[in-house]
């Protein structure tokens, strides 16, 4: 059925049931878990047309299926002891010098385990926002470590399958060094292995969506739509709805940056359902927030008040600056939307401090202009001269890329010679959105630049 | 709370009741069988830190999968030249 049954057809239908009917219809309703199970049970496959009768000839695979079931178990156990020990064997790993660490992955049998591997892989992902270069590192020494591991006993396609993961790791912490040459190669790389692996589903959406990131840095939106959409269909036909959402809030992203906010606000709507907020609360905190910013980008700010109250409780829930930041920044846009402009003041002023505190020289650089926006459109000279003056610390930084420097250099001097205007200020501002996840991107001072 | 993971051979132990009519289907032969049930099983043992939401379903597809590469190897094995 491809469309919504009416509600006279549901009624009929929970009408038709019996106590015990409905009160599981119920329970389906709220489980996820269960519900996925639908799709393969009842159990679609038809006997062969031979054995249909009473089926003699399926009882031969049960005396395998026990021995499966035996040899599972054993392996299990083998795996998780691996897991348990690939901690203590990363503290010991990451004890030797850089040079060394390569050595003793090779040479000394403890190591050389899927656990370490699977530990080495997941850390490089886990690294990789905060510090990508350790991230790679961690990625690339994982790889190594593949090399000497014992393809009988794990298993070439399985290996190669993690070792496309932790290619696509590696390919993402270069996106975030703006390496996009090196990301490529990874890529390529993690495409290569994917061939050579266990063809599954689930691993080749993982690293479509890892790739969607590299395209939108590229700037490659509708490339990186594409694949997104690809990892979106492949995770929901494989009962991953978490990862689906993930995947839906990325598009949004994408759809952000590509100047859509409509669409980038109609994939969050698609998102926040499948969800799982046990499973990654920030993630529904990011796609919430970045609902938030989107209506009130789009000058709803009504409607983005009401959204920014409903996600108050889940903003709490994550005392720590990184996100209190974002909070006051995205409440300071609605403040000024709704004309309150002593509110957006405050809150611009608290969200840069933190920035400052927080040695997020870019978000500083950014909140800044919305500040100078906001005292250029009433006309507060000195407040801007003043504001311009506490930028220090953003020009002090190593991780603002030239072309952003020199906008920001050219703003301070219009201020300066007080020709900085609000049209001039939102320019410079919108520039610096758009160059934040573009290096390459030049900025031109004369008019119609950015 | 979120829902412990169940252990692979509790997940392979619901899905036995279904494999002996899935393989059948396929005509798949014994010792084939086996060998398609524990390469399956072992690929979802080493990704379980991914943490499947359906792994019941995810092993079942694979196993299908499985199954209907092999039939399709011997079909191309049978076919005249």
């Amino acid at each position: 059925m491809k469309i919504h049954p009416n509600d006279d057809v549901l009624e009929e239908f929970v009408l038709s049931l019996d106590e015990e009917h409905r009160s599981l219809l119920g329970h389906l309703a709220g489980c996820s878990y269960c519900r996925s199970k639908l799709y393969y049970l009842p159990r679609p496959l038809p006997l062969h047309p031979k054995d249909a009768l009473g089926n003699p000839k399926a009882g031969i695979y049960e005396a395998g299926l026990a021995e499966s079931r035996r040899a599972l178990s054993e392996w299990e156990a083998v795996l998780e002891r691996e897991r348990d020990d690939a901690p203590g064997l990363f503290v010991v790993l990451f004890e030797q010098q850089a040079e060394d660490r390569d050595l003793l992955l090779r040479d000394s049998l403890r190591f050389q385990t899927w656990g370490v591997f699977e530990l080495l892989v997941e850390r490089s992902l886990e690294a990789s926002i905060q510090d990508p270069a350790f991230g790679e590192h961690l990625g690339l020494l994982a790889l190594r470590l593949s090399d000497h591991l014992d393809r009988g006993r794990y298993g070439a396609e399985r290996i190669a399958d993690l070792q496309a993961r932790a290619w696509a790791f590696v390919g993402n912490t270069r996106r975030l060094r703006f390496d996009f040459q090196g990301a490529e190669e990874a890529f390529g790389q993690a495409y290569q292995e994917l061939k050579k692996g266990t063809r599954d589903g689930l691993e080749r959406a993982i690293f479509l969506d890892l790739k969607a990131s590299l395209r939108r840095a590229q700037r490659r939106f509708d490339e990186a739509l594409r694949l997104l959409q690809r990892a979106v269909d492949l995770f929901l036909s494989h009962g991953e709805r978490h990862r689906a959402g993930r995947s839906l809030v990325n598009m949004a992203t994408v759809r952000h940056h590509a100047g859509n906010l409509e669409e980038a606000i109609s994939s969050l709507y698609q998102a926040l359902p499948l969800i799982d907020p046990e499973r990654e609360p920030r993630l529904l905190l990011c796609a919430r927030h970045n609902l938030v910013d989107y209506t009130a980008g789009l000058g709803r700010f009504q409607e983005a008040h009401r959204l920014y109250r409903d996600a108050r409780p889940l903003y709490r829930s994550f005392n720590e600056p990184w996100v209190q930041n974002r909070r006051r920044w995205v409440r300071g846009k609605i403040a000024k939307g709704l004309g309150q402009l002593r509110r957006a003041e405050a809150q611009f002023l608290a969200a840069r401090d933190g920035f400052i505190a927080e040695g997020i020289p870019y978000d500083t650089a950014l909140v800044s202009l919305e500040l100078a926006l906001l005292y250029a459109e009433q006309g507060r000279t000195e407040d801007l001269k003043r504001l311009a003056s506490e930028m220090v610390p953003v020009f002090a930084s190593r991780h603002i890329h030239r072309e952003a420097l020199a906008a920001l250099s050219f703003f301070q001097q219009a201020v300066e010679a007080e020709r900085a205007g609000a049209e001039l200020v939102a320019r410079v501002a919108a520039y610096l959105r758009r160059a934040e996840g573009d290096p390459e991107l030049p900025f031109e001072s004369g008019s119609g630049a950015a | 709370m979120e829902r412990p993971a169940d252990s692979c051979v509790e997940i392979l132990e619901r899905l036995t009741p279904v494999l002996p009519a899935v393989l059948n289907a396929y005509r798949v032969p014994e010792a084939r069988a086996r060998e398609i049930v524990d390469d399956a099983c072992r690929t979802l043992l080493a990704k379980r830190r991914l943490r499947h939401e359906d792994p019941e379903g995810w092993l079942l597809r694979t196993i299908i999968e499985s199954c209907r590469k092999w039939q399709e190897e011997e079909e191309r094995e049978d076919s005249p030249e």
